[in-house]
């Protein structure tokens, strides 16, 4: 079996939650307790958080606000030390031997982009190309190539603080392939852009750096569409716990309860008895049932709501021993954004 | 820093501090017009009271200028890193894996140069219109400006440290820096403090700084000779000190970027 291009075993990472901050030069004895790093009250941000990734694939990091979604991107790129646990790019790992998983592995933060306002975008890939390490004449070939492959050419020598947030976005992914690393972790990849720009870069990374260039991405966001439409795998992620892994239909499966299914039954069949169709909603397992008339048919259309072990056999017996003649069906899984809410809600654990 | 691949990534980092620097033309004026200032206050408050320092051979105007000097030359660098260390791309260039001590060299090196340019016209205006009058040993010079450069930036590193982790204020620096004004002898020989505290100057040379005033002034004031016994033993024991500093700074900078890297406020400010 081949390596895994990452693994996360068991990472817990705690933060102070009274941050210490020091004011003047005269604030002594905060200065003191930042430099002793005194920890009065924690709060977990990550606790005992597991997964792998196989090279070659887009890992969606899914999770509201403050899941620890940015905590876990920075452990990965050696920016913050976790507490306990490991992380291991293609076996490396990235606590002991930060250079090493530097050299495979790259990162687009959300914030603190690095770039300077008074250079040009062309200046700026030059400037972190050789704190790369890159020798100048494959920089420069390179930096020619990435500026084309990124759409920037005609932007390439304009000042960057001229730069719009599309642009600015494509500028981080230059830079983050300038060494060619094998993994790429973005963090909010897509916010700040409109939905146009936003499907332009969703398409882009998944289908120019991952299907064709065989990148391995970690794609943190708190997007369910945007989940669904780009990871191969999701690790939903709530207070610092994965709560779900698998592909976007596994983890809606694993948490959908709930299947809505909308049954037209002909209009001008028998009437249902005074208590219409009461009986269905005693069938084990519907849990709602609702009774509309089709407008332009004037057939029936009953909307049931039932768990998932829902005997469907019995529904259509029930219906058929009433003398109703079903003429359509039609069964809809809850959506993820609808098991997304329900499980970050819920008091997981 | 063996390799030139550390020099160019040096350089990079030189070259866009320079560039930010000079395209604000009002700084350029106002560091320029700061030490040009600097040294004509000074250089006026000696001539007023121009009075012989035997421990160098000379008098207090050449005395004072050189002083001066070495501290437009010197103590900018610690200021500078903290100047330089820009918390918006701290996280950024960090992940590229640079080197310590050529992140903190890059940092710091433009504002090393800016004040060795600043040098020569001080150094112009003290001679012709103050009248300094400097006996160079210029081998010993160069000794002196390298020893204190290596201090200077373990200094910078000790100062860079600190300030990944206590963001706004350095206080070690300012504390340093205190200290220094006070007991390194810029503006009079150490021997002077203990008029004051017996045995304070004992405490003066404790201090980094007081070791490159010391040099300096050894080698441009009297051409103290390294082959001179006395003489000597100033430099080995400020080599000895900037060896010393070494370590302990590459200690102090490693465990400012441990401790921001748990704290997760690396790329804080
Ligand atoms: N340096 C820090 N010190 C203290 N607490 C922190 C620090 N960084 C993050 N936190 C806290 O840790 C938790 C996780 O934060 P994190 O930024 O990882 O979440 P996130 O999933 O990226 O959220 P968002 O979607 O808002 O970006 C939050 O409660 C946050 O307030
Ligand atoms: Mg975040």
């Amino acid at each position: 079996m081949s390596v895994p291009a990452l693994q996360v075993i068991d990472i817990t990472k705690y933060y102070d939650v009274r941050v210490r901050r020091i004011t003047t030069s005269m604030d002594f004895r905060n200065y003191i307790s930042v430099l002793r790093g005194k920890r009065d009250r924690q709060m977990t941000a990550l606790d005992h958080v597991n997964f792998t990734i196989e090279p070659g694939l887009v890992f969606g990091l899914l999770g509201p606000n403050g899941a620890g979604k940015t905590t876990l991107i920075k452990i990965l790129s050696t920016l913050v030390l976790p507490d306990s646990g490991q992380a291991l790019v293609f076996g490396t790992d990235a606590v002991k031997h930060p250079r090493a998983v530097l050299k495979m592995l790259q990162a687009v933060l959300a914030e603190g982009w690095g770039f300077e306002r008074r250079l040009t975008g062309r200046q700026n890939l030059e400037f972190y190309a050789t704190l790369y390490g890159i020798p100048r004449e494959s920089a420069r070939k390179r930096i020619e190539e990435l500026l084309e492959f990124c759409q920037l050419g005609e932007s390439a020598d304009v000042m960057f603080q001229k730069y719009s947030t599309g642009m600015t976005r494509k500028l981080l992914v230059g830079r983050a392939l300038l060494t060619d690393a094998s993994v790429l972790l973005f963090d909010e990849p897509t916010s700040g852009l409109d939905p146009n720009s936003a499907a332009d870069f969703r398409g882009f990374l998944k289908n120019v750096l991952v299907r064709e260039r065989g990148k391995t991405l970690i794609w943190a966001t708190h997007n369910l569409y945007e989940a669904q439409q780009v990871c191969d795998t999701i690790g939903v992620l709530n207070k610092g716990h994965i709560i779900a892994t698998g592909t976007p239909s596994e983890v809606r499966n694993a948490i959908a309860e709930k299947v809505n299914m909308t049954i037209t039954v002909q209009g001008n069949g028998v009437e249902p008895g005074p208590e219409g169709f009461e009986g269905i909603s005693h069938i084990g397992g519907v849990t709602k049932v609702e009774t509309r008339k089709d407008p332009e048919s004037a057939n029936l259309m009953l909307a049931v709501e039932a768990t998932r072990d829902v005997d469907y056999n019995r529904i259509f017996e029930t219906l058929s021993s009433m003398g109703q003649k079903v003429v359509g069906i039609e069964a809809s899984q809850p959506s993820l954004e609808e098991a997304f809410i329900r499980l970050t809600k819920g008091d997981k654990s | 820093m063996q390799s030139p691949i550390e020099f160019s990534k040096i350089w990079a980092l030189t070259k866009r501090d320079i560039y930010n620097w000079s395209t604000y033309k009002s700084q350029i004026f106002t560091t320029v017009a700061t030490a040009i200032v600097g040294i004509g206050a000074w250089g006026i408050n000696a001539d007023y009271r121009n009075i012989a320092v035997p421990q160098y051979n000379t008098d207090y105007v050449s005395f004072l200028i050189v002083g001066i000097l070495v501290t437009n030359l010197v103590l900018p660098i610690a200021s500078g890193v903290q100047k330089q260390l820009n918390p918006w791309t701290l996280e950024t260039i960090l992940m590229t894996g640079i080197k310590t001590p050529t992140f903190v060299v890059g940092t710091s090196l433009w504002t090393y140069i800016l004040s060795v340019i600043l040098f020569i016209p001080q150094l112009y205006l003290g001679i012709y219109a103050f009248g300094a009058h400097l006996v160079i040993n210029y081998v010993s010079l160069v000794a002196a400006i390298l020893i204190s450069s290596l201090i200077v930036f373990c200094l910078a590193m000790i100062s860079t440290g600190i300030r990944i982790v206590t963001k706004v204020t350095d206080p070690v620096t300012w504390g340093i820096a205190m200290a220094a004004s006070i007991l390194s002898g810029l503006t009079y020989p150490v021997s002077q403090l203990n008029n004051y505290v017996p045995g304070l100057s004992t405490v003066s040379w404790l201090l980094p700084q007081t070791w490159i005033y010391h040099i300096t002034r050894l080698s441009t004031l009297e051409a103290g000779s390294l082959l001179n016994p006395g003489i000597a033993e100033a430099f080995l024991v400020t080599l000895a000190y900037a060896i010393a500093l070494v370590p302990i700074s590459v200690m102090i900078y490693r465990w400012g970027l441990m401790r921001a890297k748990k704290d997760g406020t690396l790329g804080w400010y």
